[in-house]
């Protein structure tokens, strides 16, 4: 392990998931809470926190393994990356995919949601339907609205009109996939412009303030938002390439238990060589 | 291209009470014009249907509200059969509230861990909380599930989660 000092409830993963993913990769947690998860990434620089105690240790740890070996499988099939362990294929993708949109322009949010809630609303209980909408709602927002548009230096003001009035986006997705235990919701933007560290570090800020923060745009309310209703978060960006972020819960009991499951965390974030978006080979 | 609308937002006004009820989601634009409130003493705002809320509907809820408090200094706004899809926010977002705001009801979620049922049915005013020793001894003693006929359970802390409608609490 590196020479960092470690939370004493923090231990090396098993030998062959070690060696696959690197030293400094991989981190498994006992009791970790939503703060000290954080920390963990961004103080000690762990690209996966996944948490021994955690509803799918296993498949947390075959994921990590895949965000950082398999990262064109990953965009493509993130569903499948996430709840299957047999390997992600497109057709495993599509069994899993209970809804798809692409959207091209910031314009489609309200016609997101009320898609997502038609087509969820009985496959899943009311309570976990508000935190999918949630969800979905705020990845979709941070992948049109702050798409990194050719248009110049503009206010956030004017920029916000521009992207309401249609303005055109590299085409992005949303899915949400379901197994017999988890409900993944995945949002995929082609522009890769997310610091994945910033990210973090703002929902890591607006914790320890206590929340005690005035309601703008930008504040970081959303992705605390996301980060507090997941179990599990995934943060995979391709540098100009991609950003795909996905939220995992389970799919039963009630609130009180889904807020007190160990969290698991994952973040990668680097350049790549070949496209990895392009057309399906 | 129609858009399908995330929110839904309709008033009404007996005597001098103005009544909003939000529907779906938090707006995000306006609640209701502030002209409009004109001649009301209060504001009765009903929030029974919303199942989700976003950041950019809490944003400009927010907004609307200090521009409602610093427009009509006098005006008694009530918050109405609060669900936990807002409640959950509002709790977390201490400076989100009028001082002024009165919540005059919610609704407490249950859950059957037998067969995975909720229900939303259940309504606690903040009369029948002052009434009580403790909060939880405000919520019924028994929920059965519909379905399964097990017994539910609140799918809330009861301490923090009906602490919104306590008048004596921070708010």
């Amino acid at each position: 392990m590196s020479g960092h000092e470690r939370n004493d409830t923090f231990l090396q993963l098993p030998t062959e998931v070690h060696c696959a993913a690197g030293d400094q990769t991989v981190g498994v947690g006992l009791d970790l809470n939503a703060v000290a998860i954080l920390d963990q990434a961004l103080q000690f620089g762990v690209e996966h926190v996944v948490q021994r105690s955690s509803m799918a240790f296993d498949q947390e740890l075959v994921t990590a393994r895949r965000m950082q070996d398999q990262v064109e499988n990953f965009f493509r099939n993130p569903l499948a990356s996430i709840l299957s362990l047999e390997n992600p294929t497109p057709s495993e993708e599509k069994t899993l995919t209970r809804f798809f949109m692409e959207f091209t322009s910031a314009y489609q949010r309200d016609e997101l949601i009320a898609q997502l809630r038609a087509q969820m609303d009985g496959q899943i209980n009311k309570d976990l339907l508000s935190d999918v909408l949630l969800i979905a709602d705020e990845l979709f927002s941070n992948a049109a609205h702050h798409a990194p548009l050719n248009i110049g230096p503009i206010s956030e003001m004017r920029r916000k009109v521009h992207m309401l009035k249609g303005a055109r986006l590299k085409p992005g997705q949303v899915k949400v996939g379901v197994d017999h235990e988890r409900v993944v919701i995945s949002c995929l933007d082609q522009y890769g412009s997310l610091d994945a560290r910033e990210y973090l570090k703002q929902v890591r800020e607006l914790i320890s303030s206590g929340m005690h923060v005035t309601l703008t745009s930008g504040s970081g309310v959303g992705n605390y938002m996301v980060y507090m209703a997941s179990v599990s978060l995934y943060v995979a960006v391709v540098n100009g390439q991609g950003t795909m972020i996905c939220a995992a819960m389970p799919l039963k009991g009630g609130r009180i238990k889904r807020s007190q499951m160990a969290k698991n965390l994952h973040i990668m974030q680097r350049d790549h060589p070949t496209t990895i978006l392009g057309d399906e080979p | 291209m129609s858009r399908v609308k995330s929110a839904n937002v309709r008033n009404q006004v007996i005597d001098r009470q103005t009544k909003i009820f939000v529907e779906h989601a938090l707006p995000e634009s306006p609640v209701l014009s502030l002209s409009a409130l004109t001649g009301s003493e209060s504001v009765v705002i009903e929030f029974k249907n919303v199942d989700y809320v976003n950041s950019t509907g809490l944003r400009s809820f927010s907004k609307w509200l200090k521009e409602l408090e610093a427009t009509y200094p006098d005006m008694i706004i009530s918050f109405e059969a609060v669900p936990a899809a807002i409640a959950r926010h509002l709790l977390i977002l201490k400076d989100f509230l009028p001082k002024k705001l009165e919540v005059s009801s919610m609704l407490v979620p249950y859950y059957c861990n037998a067969c995975d049922n909720e229900d939303h049915s259940t309504v606690i005013n903040a009369q029948k909380l002052r009434a009580m020793p403790r909060y939880a001894d405000a919520l019924p003693e028994t929920v059965i599930c519909k379905v399964c006929g097990a017994k539910m359970e609140a799918d809330v802390i009861p301490e923090k989660y009906l602490s919104l409608l306590d008048e004596r609490s921070k708010w």
